[in-house]
């Protein structure tokens, strides 16, 4: 049996000319789903991942997208089983870190595997409460370690005229969308049991990643956000520079923790960061103008 | 200098693929400095690309959209960065960072759109579904990449037209205290994205760390990678701290998970 990148070639949307599968004598169904069937979930999934975002059901339309053939192979011929499957994964809010959200889904698919319709609910449940703590980790390893760690080595070797460290960049990231393109087949695998007995584990993990996260982000804290005054004090004879004769030797960059410290606490009030944008822009000329910073 | 047609289509088709690449397929997210080069190279001056790329990259740093959030598109930024330093042919990057800053800031209430956009997209899908109609339901899925492709090309379209003039017309009138604020401020401006980075996480209870890498970046004088690596052993010591701590009660459960499948 070949399969397409994105479909499988033995199976269509609409056509519904598959036996109905018939239950076990306890109620359960045999699964059906293959390692190929999985990979497909992946393959949609990458198309999808969070392209139909909104504030209704979040990622909810890209989870059916992604797992639309295998719902299809699961129910075969049961059209009205198959309808409300669909319908189940369209209501049922979901948003976790793209890259990464097939490990829940693929355990959410290996329980409607063998028990259908009786265990959508249970699929519900474990995609809901699953996918903050999934996120959790997700985030830290895709949206915050790459683009600061790889991302500031990138830019620092772009800014004196290299590309190289964006290939290094590329490099790593597409070694990741090389297991990224098979997860379904993990979250699978492992099932829900072990899925859910790891959430204590993920809490753990997601800590753990956190710290290396804050430790990336305190250095480029030092870094990255450069203020400088021209300010010189003077007093009689003695004229000091204020930037590099007392704040750089007490603190380097104290201005910078600063400024991150006044817009982290904005932030955490509520402030809308656009406002707070313009802000520093209108404070940046200000003092620009009256020689304060530069 | 002057924009060739080609150009200019392969400029918008890159801008477009951007803004499509970050939301659906992933392939090169956040990747800003990439497409600063790229747009670079088509304009045939990929070494004012890199360093655009660049800058805007640090200045990115942390303004990730977390959870559903809408945050400031840098990627957007970089790209019209690039095209208008390289088509004012001016040495001096920072018109075309503020230009592009200001884009940024515009797109956002475009991203807020998109997700109001998508609630209709959502119900077009369920109708069909409900109709059984699948292949209608699964075509209507891309009308979200259509929409996210047109978002990315048709803002830079307008700035590949219209924006060599309109940029030198304010330069023209922008004032020194203007510009010299607006370095000033692209200084500061990259603490807002590791201000809403920092919100994400768990710094109540780990602000520690943050100390840890200040003082290994500003004293010891460390580059990025040493410092991760030392993130890395902390993490790792932690994790295996905890997990062996309450190894005791995960096994306990493990099994007992395990025989249920079993049954």
């Amino acid at each position: 049996m070949s399969n397409g990148f994105l479909k499988p070639k033995n199976i269509s949307a609409t056509d519904f000319k598959e036996p109905i599968p018939t239950p076990l004598p306890d109620g359960t169904y045999t699964p059906v789903l293959t390692k190929e069937d999985l990979d497909i979930c992946s393959h949609r999934m990458w198309l999808a991942d969070t392209i139909s975002y909104s504030y209704a059901t979040q990622n909810a339309p890209c989870a059916t997208f992604a797992s639309f053939y295998a719902l299809r192979k699961i129910y075969g011929g049961n059209e009205d089983a198959f309808n409300k499957a669909v319908l189940n994964q369209l209501d049922c809010v979901f948003n976790a870190t793209p890259p990464v959200c097939g490990l829940v889904l693929g355990a959410g698919l290996a329980l409607e595997d063998t028990s259908h319709e009786a265990g959508m609910q249970a699929e519900n449940d474990l995609k809901v409460g699953l996918m903050g703590p999934i996120s959790g980790v997700g985030d830290v390893f895709c949206w915050i370690l790459p683009p600061t760690i790889l991302g500031s080595i990138a830019s620092y070797m772009a800014t004196e005229g290299s590309p190289i460290g964006i290939f290094l960049w590329i490099a790593v990231w597409l070694a990741f969308l090389v297991w990224r393109l098979q997860n379904y087949n993990q979250g699978y695998n492992a099932g829900v049991s072990v899925i859910t007995t790891m959430a204590d584990k993920i809490s753990v993990l997601t800590e753990a990643a956190s710290i290396l996260g804050l430790m990336v982000v305190g250095s480029l804290i030092y870094s990255n956000v450069v203020i400088h005054t021209p300010l010189v004090f003077t007093y009689g004879d003695i004229s000091l520079l204020i930037q590099e004769g007392v704040i750089d030797l007490i603190f380097p960059n104290l201005l910078g923790i600063i400024a991150t410290a006044i817009v982290y606490r904005l932030i955490k009030k509520g402030a809308n960061l656009s406002f707070v944008i313009l802000g520093i822009i209108a404070i940046s000329c200000l003092c620009a103008a009256f020689g304060i910073l530069g | 200098m002057a924009v060739t047609i080609l150009q200019a289509f392969l400029i918008i088709l890159l801008s477009g693929i951007r803004a499509l690449d970050y939301y659906s397929t992933q392939t090169f997210p956040l990747m800003h400095v990439l497409f600063c080069w790229l747009a670079g190279i088509i304009l045939g001056d990929p070494y004012t690309g890199l360093v655009v790329g660049g800058t805007i990259q640090l200045m990115s740093m942390g303004a990730v959209g977390l959870g559903g959030s809408s945050a400031p598109d840098y990627g957007m930024a970089g790209l019209v960065a690039t095209v208008i330093a390289i088509t004012t042919g001016n040495g001096d990057i920072s018109v075309g960072l503020t230009v592009g800053i200001a884009v940024a800031m515009l797109y956002v209430q475009l991203d807020v759109l998109f997700k109001i956009y998508n609630s209709w997209v959502f119900r077009v899908m369920r109708g069909y579904a409900e109709k059984r109609e699948y292949d209608k339901m699964l075509r209507s899925f891309f009308l979200s990449h259509l929409y996210l492709f047109l978002q990315g090309a048709l803002p830079m379209a307008i700035v590949i037209f219209f924006g060599q003039p309109a940029v030198e017309t304010i330069l023209a009138i922008m004032p020194e205290w203007f510009t010299k604020g607006l370095n000033v401020a692209a200084g500061i401006l990259p603490c807002t994205g590791f201000a809403v980075l920092l919100t994400f996480m768990p710094l109540k209870k780990f602000w520690a760390f943050v100390v840890a890498g200040f003082v290994c970046a500003a004293w010891l004088r460390l580059p990025i990678l040493p410092i991760a690596l030392i993130g890395m052993i902390v993490a790792v010591c932690y994790f295996k701290l905890h997990t062996e701590g309450v190894a005791g009660s995960q096994v306990a459960t493990a099994t007992d998970g395990g025989e249920l499948e079993d049954e």
